[in-house]
């Protein structure tokens, strides 16, 4: 476990030096950095002062060194626009995205769970055919597009929800609940879909196995025998998606936010390409690795608690 | 083939597959009016008008002719995204697995990484150094999605680089080249297909959402689904609702679709799944 834990945690360092390496050549891209990271209309006296004071005149490898120096440190640069860390800017925006991610991800999970247990359950009837097809939809709407459409209905139409903005939430730095339900249905449709069809599946082949059987054939009620015997086990692959899911909900949320003007990380990238300052958007990849293998390495690791079966070696 | 077919959901698939590759080489043929002819007689007319059928935008564009040429940059952008992707991940994954070793770690080391990432995320911070062009677009699509492709034939590979029938070409002398591409590739068409057919539809997606963001560098007398959505919000707010409609649900009917008919073919492809 211990032997299994270090290699982790080395591949979770490669994963960010990686991910850190790909934020620094991203800048060369264009041929000189210099032109990405001033405007247009400077000066050629300006931007070879700006070469100078931020050692672009320096070989890239030595450019190279001292960006991972520095990132080490915790330091990915000064944003251009704010003249303040841009690791503080996407660290401020974070709490706001991650509050999305997670109440879609808790949309995604309850209803795609419900709805994959009981088209497993109705297998062959009208009702299993109505939430498999929904569950297809779903991977097929554009988020962009769906939250329109919420929008159009529950906010313009129905005028149930709000649609824009983070509101006052029940705690400090907590949105309000009524401005978080649509964000988080249109982030999480997606994922919902994809855990209706894996919780079908996987109910599907417990009900068919030897255990389940013997837990009929105890005289155990159905319910006892879908929820504690099929269930539990259908959920090993599930949690494993929901690891996979949430690059997907925080993909969602890098564009969704913009619609419903959220005050989290996606928004802050999207504005930091238009006004082309590159730091936060560089800043904003790395903490997006970070956190996504994070996110990896917990999930592998609850695997085990729901799977004693797992070995870790 | 005929297995495929005989699934209800699979017909319907390719049926929506077919309804728009046909509306994009015929979009000229078909549209009622010039996608880019502006009406300011005629602007934002709700769908049922007299020669607007699902009605036009702020500009007083047809939106029914916008969305026939819509389908073709869609069509074109995805397919070459996936041309690309699967043009880089195929050999990078035949090396990966019949090499194995140091090339193998590295290119999945790699592709670890590049999945950690949020694929749009990643997406947009190469536009943003590169400057948005459709070009790059396109480019960026493609390179980026090289990494499914990679890791299905790899998979496929490390399977089969055992099996008695490769062992018999390499004792008959048959070179590297000869096995990966006479031996090992074909043996992964099956898998392939289904990827590639899933990225067409994430790719078609994320163009769109490109578009939307105002990030994808197509121009403005193209016409775009995600552009069309992007003008459609600016609308929604004063009563509008066709104009960010109609192309959503053009986008969703496509992957739809596309997804249906990948479905199929997994199941009949992969018997397992089922």
């Amino acid at each position: 476990m211990a032997a299994y834990l270090i290699r982790r945690l080395a591949l979770v360092l490669v994963v960010v030096w990686g991910t850190a390496t790909l934020a620094f050549f991203l800048l060369f891209l264009s041929g000189d950095p210099v032109n990405l990271l001033l405007p247009l209309d400077a000066t050629p006296e300006v931007r070879e002062q700006f070469r100078k004071a931020n050692g672009f005149d320096r070989p890239v490898w030595q450019q190279y060194l001292s960006y991972m120096g520095r990132a080490v440190q915790g330091d990915l640069g000064i944003s251009l626009r704010n003249q303040t860390p841009a690791l503080g800017l996407v660290l401020e925006r974070m709490p706001a995205s991650m509050v999305l991610a997670g109440a879609a991800l808790l949309f995604a999970v309850v209803f795609g769970v419900l709805a994959g247990v009981i088209a497993a359950v109705r297998k062959g009837t009208t009702l299993e055919f109505v939430v498999l097809f929904f569950a297809l939809l779903g991977q097929s709407l554009p988020v962009f597009w769906l939250a329109l459409m919420l929008i159009l209905v529950f906010g313009l139409e129905l005028r149930w929800l709000p649609i824009s903005g983070y509101g006052v939430g029940p705690l400090p730095g907590l949105p309000a609940l009524a401005n978080l339900v649509l964000p988080a249905i249109a982030v999480g449709t997606f994922s919902m879909a994809a855990i209706t069809r894996l919780t079908r599946g996987g109910v599907l082949r417990e009900l068919r196995s030897d255990h389940v059987r013997t837990a009929r054939a105890k005289g155990l009620s159905e319910r006892v025998v879908i929820y504690k015997h099929a269930l539990r086990n259908a959920a090993i692959p599930v949690v494993t998606v929901i690891g996979l899911q949430l690059g997907n909900l925080l993909s969602g949320a890098v564009i969704t936010e913009t619609i419903f003007a959220w005050p989290g990380v996606g928004r802050l990238v999207l504005t930091a390409v238009t006004q082309q300052d590159f730091p936060v958007v560089q800043a904003a990849v790395i903490v997006f690795a970070v956190l996504l293998a994070v996110i990896n390495l917990v999930v592998d690791l609850l695997y085990g608690v729901l799977d004693p079966r797992v070995r870790y070696a | 083939m005929r297995k495929i077919l005989r699934a209800p959901s699979a017909t319907i698939g390719i049926g929506l597959m077919i309804l728009f590759v046909l509306m994009a080489v015929f979009a000229p043929l078909i549209s009622p009016h010039n996608p880019t002819q502006q009406d300011l007689q005629a602007i934002t007319k709700p769908p049922g008008t007299e020669g607007h059928l699902l009605g036009t935008d702020r500009l007083g564009r047809d939106m029914l002719s916008r969305i026939y040429h819509g389908a073709r940059l869609s069509l074109v952008v995805a397919v070459a995204g996936v041309l690309i992707g699967a043009a880089i991940g195929i050999p990078l994954g035949l090396l990966s697995g019949y090499l194995g070793g140091r090339v193998d770690d590295f290119l999945m080391r790699l592709g670890d990484i590049q999945l950690s990432l949020p694929f749009i995320l990643l997406v947009i911070a190469i536009i943003a150094a590169l400057g948005p062009s459709l070009t790059n677009t396109i480019v960026v699509l493609g390179v980026t999605s090289w990494v499914l492709y990679a890791r299905v034939v790899r998979g496929e590979i490390l399977s089969l680089k055992e099996r008695e029938f490769v062992q018999a070409a390499h004792a008959l002398g048959a070179s590297g080249r000869r096995i990966m591409l006479k031996h090992l590739l074909p043996n992964a068409a099956g898998p392939l297909i289904v990827v590639a057919t899933l990225e067409l539809a994430r790719l078609i997606v994320t163009e769109a959402a490109l578009s939307f963001l105002g990030l994808s560098g197509v121009p403005p007398e193209i016409p775009s689904w995600g552009q069309m959505l992007a003008d459609g919000r600016e609308v929604l707010f004063f009563g509008g609702w066709w104009v960010a409609t109609f192309p959503g649900v053009a986008i969703s009917l496509l992957v739809l679709g596309i997804n249906l008919f990948g479905d199929a073919l997994a199941e009949v492809l992969d018997p397992r799944s089922r």
